[in-house]
């Protein structure tokens, strides 16, 4: 059974969000940057930045340099994700198979949807004004039976079209003109390799050499890179996980690499995820720590903890242990997140053995003392020290 | 290496052995049994490093030299070609080494060829030296060790709780003032319940056992399966070893070195109220209410008044369940209190101790819902279980 995927895809993400909530933007070259230092580079890039030779990757100063009339914006990954969210909200109701790959990219799986929604270009058309009314953001999609070749028909439009539709059986002559680069899972290496040594440009080149020479050039990946050149993509649409996770996340107002005011960030964090934690009745069993650095470089730790517990100054430590694993560059810091899953329920089982320790006895009552007070007067009524 | 020997003697210890043998270790040479021909007969052993098995068997032995071969599969051959034999037929082996670790095995009709490893790599058999062994009531001890097994946990649940605790202990005797006689304890527990025996054995002062030691569950679980079968076993403690014989089998085990925690600081010593209840009634009621039971919602209430006692499964998941059961009160023992008592417990724990009882009627004795149930019953001497309560 042939499947019907859509890659729908809303252009500069994060700046069309922005426009929505600062209208004044509409029209004007865009970029998304990490701002106090010039040497930053640009993450997102509005069409109309880019016809001024603005791009993705490119250093601040140059940018401003090329177009100094230039609007740039401090990335606001909360604002990104709560549109995303609300993106999410609004496809689900097309099918229940739907793969969230980043933000503002989501794949959907139509297939056997065809009594309820018509063909895939027509619900491709419903989807695009309803995001358009809904949400007033312009969104792009590409159809075809595979996800790959669905990713690259959302790519391929031009400003003026909104669907690109690649008909069953039509993905080998549709890819085939494409140049390499636009498939995935080539690097930089091998992309020079193919450019500069074989003269290797369209994709047509690339599925016409044999097993062999791919294997010269990918190693093990070579059966791989010859199913795609073909518009072969057997990957399935993964549902989003539905795991339970605890988590907590701080942008910081000023990037800052001070250990000391980055660890009082931290437990704070670790305070708010433990209190929700604790309300629940769930011990984490894992915990992961996300640092995003002002040059949008993003390092993560994930680790399973030793012992069931909730309480902040017992998960603290591991944190603790995750940020000097993760913070290991100069840069400053931007964003942070802590998240924690893998829960065990509490069972109200007693225990025959119990051993009292009465430092931490002291601390649990002075954590549930502190609870009691957020719980009447507010989270920001009382906190500790080393946390401020 | 060359040797004859019938199947059913051989399966019957390779099936002893193969339960040692460690299947996912990264020593691969710990997966095997290694069989050694010599003189008199051929020697099976196998070890996982922290136990070690060995037992003699007649066998013809054609030439002498060892084999070391996967145990897993050893056992799989013998049990087959034991099963497939016609009935009367006297089922013979032969085992032969070849060059370079080869194996061949054949049943007179199956031929197998394996590859083995090299026997000199197999870690040798060290018994400790001196060690006194005691001949013990062999019934007796596979009681001790069924009626304590089921509340040791292989989890690490705050202490390390992975083994049964033994120890000797002088007990006053209660018909003769003064007097004091030696008994045996073992004691299992993972922390949320214990379960507790005491026996009286011939000869036990002179097992050497000063302080009390910790015997891993799967080695437990060994000693468990070589006296179920036989009236007498030989067991010794040494260098932090247990050893156990059997005519010609010898086990042994290392002993866990952990602390085993104060059991005597949770054992009640006065109980508020007591009930007396027939066994089988309250296991199977228990059973019922395990139905409802899921990993979140796993306790059961019990509520007992003058009527009798109740019990209550609920999980908002699935529904309710509620069965009644007549309970009696010991003599002496002044009815419940007004409203009667509730607690809250694992029905899985109740089963557990349940199950291994033998008593008819059982006396459970309760202080408060934050301290342990004490099971107790007259047939079953010398055993105590405590189940602590969940919170309500």
């Amino acid at each position: 059974m042939f499947r019907n995927i859509i890659h729908l895809h809303i252009p500069a993400f994060p700046i069309e969000v922005a426009r929505v909530v600062e209208p004044r933007l509409r029209g004007r070259p865009v970029a998304i940057a990490p701002p106090h230092s010039h040497r930053s580079l640009i993450v997102s890039v509005s069409l109309e930045a880019r016809r001024e030779g603005i791009f993705k990757g490119m250093a601040l100063h140059q940018a401003k340099a090329l177009c100094p009339h230039l609007e740039l914006l401090p990335p606001n990954p909360e604002l990104t994700t709560r549109a995303f969210r609300a993106l999410i909200a609004l496809v689900r109701h097309y099918t229940p198979v739907w793969e969230p790959s980043r933000p503002g990219h989501i794949y959907l799986d139509l297939t056997g949807t065809g009594r309820l929604w018509g063909k895939p270009r027509d619900a491709a058309w419903r989807l695009n004004r309803e995001i358009r009314s809904r949400l007033d953001l312009q969104g792009v999609a590409g159809i075809a039976t595979n996800k790959m070749v669905s990713a690259i028909a959302s790519r391929t439009l031009s400003p003026k079209q909104e669907i690109m539709d690649v008909e069953c059986g039509q993905e080998e002559s549709f890819m085939a003109p494409l140049k390499v680069v636009m498939l995935p899972g080539i690097g930089r290496f091998q992309l020079r390799m193919l450019l500069q040594d074989l003269e290797i440009i369209r994709i047509w080149q690339l599925a016409a050499l044999d097993m062999e020479s791919l294997r010269l050039i990918f190693g093990s990946r070579a059966p791989v890179i010859h199913q795609r050149a073909h518009g072969i993509d057997p990957t399935p649409v993964y549902p989003a996980p539905s795991r339970p996770v605890v988590s907590e996340e701080i942008l910081f107002a000023e990037d800052d690499n001070d250990n000391e005011r980055l660890l009082a960030a931290l437990y704070h964090l670790v305070e708010r995820c433990a209190r929700r934690l604790r309300e629940r009745g769930a011990y984490p069993q894992r915990v992961g720590l996300l640092l995003r650095y002002s040059d949008t470089m993003e390092i993560k730790r994930r680790m399973r903890l030793p012992s069931l517990t909730y309480w902040d100054f017992e998960l603290y430590p591991h944190l603790k242990r995750l940020f000097f694993s993760a913070c290991i560059r100069r840069t400053r810091v931007r964003f942070m997140k802590i998240w924690f899953w893998d829960f065990f329920y509490e069972d109200n089982q007693l225990c025959l053995f119990e051993q009292p320790c009465p430092k931490a006895e002291k601390n649990k009552a002075i954590v549930q003392a502190l609870d009691k007070i957020r719980a009447r007067y507010g989270e920001k009524a009382i906190g500790y020290a080393k946390a401020a | 290496m060359e040797i004859k020997t019938q199947i059913d003697k051989l399966l019957a210890v390779v099936s002893k052995a193969q339960s040692i043998v460690e299947r996912r270790s990264n020593m691969p040479i710990l997966s095997a049994i290694l069989l050694v021909a010599d003189d008199g007969g051929i020697a099976v052993s196998a070890t996982d490093l922290q136990m070690a098995f060995q037992e003699t068997i007649e066998a013809e032995v054609i030439s002498k030299g060892a084999v070391a071969i996967s145990g897993r599969k050893l056992y799989e051959i013998l049990k087959e070609s034991g099963s497939s034999r016609r009935e009367n037929e006297e089922a013979w082996i032969h085992i032969k080494g070849e060059a370079n670790n080869w194996v061949h095995i054949s049943d007179g009709r199956a031929k197998f060829r394996i590859a083995g490893y090299p026997p000199e790599e197999f870690p040798s058999f060290v018994e400790p030296e001196d060690c006194i062994l005691v001949r013990l009531d062999a019934p007796k001890i596979n009681e001790m060790i069924k009626k304590t097994i089921y509340a040791v946990t292989l989890e690490e649940a705050g202490f390390k709780l992975s083994g049964l605790f033994a120890e000797k202990i002088q007990k006053p005797d209660q018909a003769s003032n003064g007097d004091s006689h030696l008994l045996l304890r073992m004691v299992g527990t993972d922390g949320h319940r214990l379960s507790l025996i005491d026996k009286e054995f011939e000869g036990l002062e002179s097992l050497e056992l000063p302080k009390g030691v910790m015997i891993p569950k799967k080695g437990v679980m060994e000693i468990s399966k070589l006296s179920a079968d036989g009236d007498v076993i030989e067991m010794g403690f040494k260098q932090n070893s247990c050893i156990v014989k059997k005519d010609s089998a010898t086990l042994a085990i290392r002993l866990l070195d952990t602390k085993f925690p104060d059991y005597h600081a949770v054992i009640p010593k006065e109980m508020s109220h007591r009930a007396e209840i027939n066994r089988l009634e309250l296991l199977h009621a228990m059973k019922k209410m395990l139905i409802l039971a899921s990993d979140r919602y796993r306790a059961v209430k019990m509520a007992f008044d003058d009527s009798g006692l109740t019990l209550v499964s609920t999980n908002p998941e699935l529904g309710e369940a509620e069965e009644r059961i007549e309970v009696r009160l010991p003599d002496g023992e002044a009815g419940w209190s007004e409203g009667g008592v509730e607690l809250a417990f694992n029905a899985r724990y109740f089963v557990d101790v349940l199950q291994v009882m033998e008593s008819e009627d059982i006396q459970l004795g309760f202080i408060d819902n934050s301290r342990p149930c004490v099971i107790t019953g007259e047939a079953d001497e010398g055993f105590l279980g405590l189940i602590m309560p969940m919170r309500l």
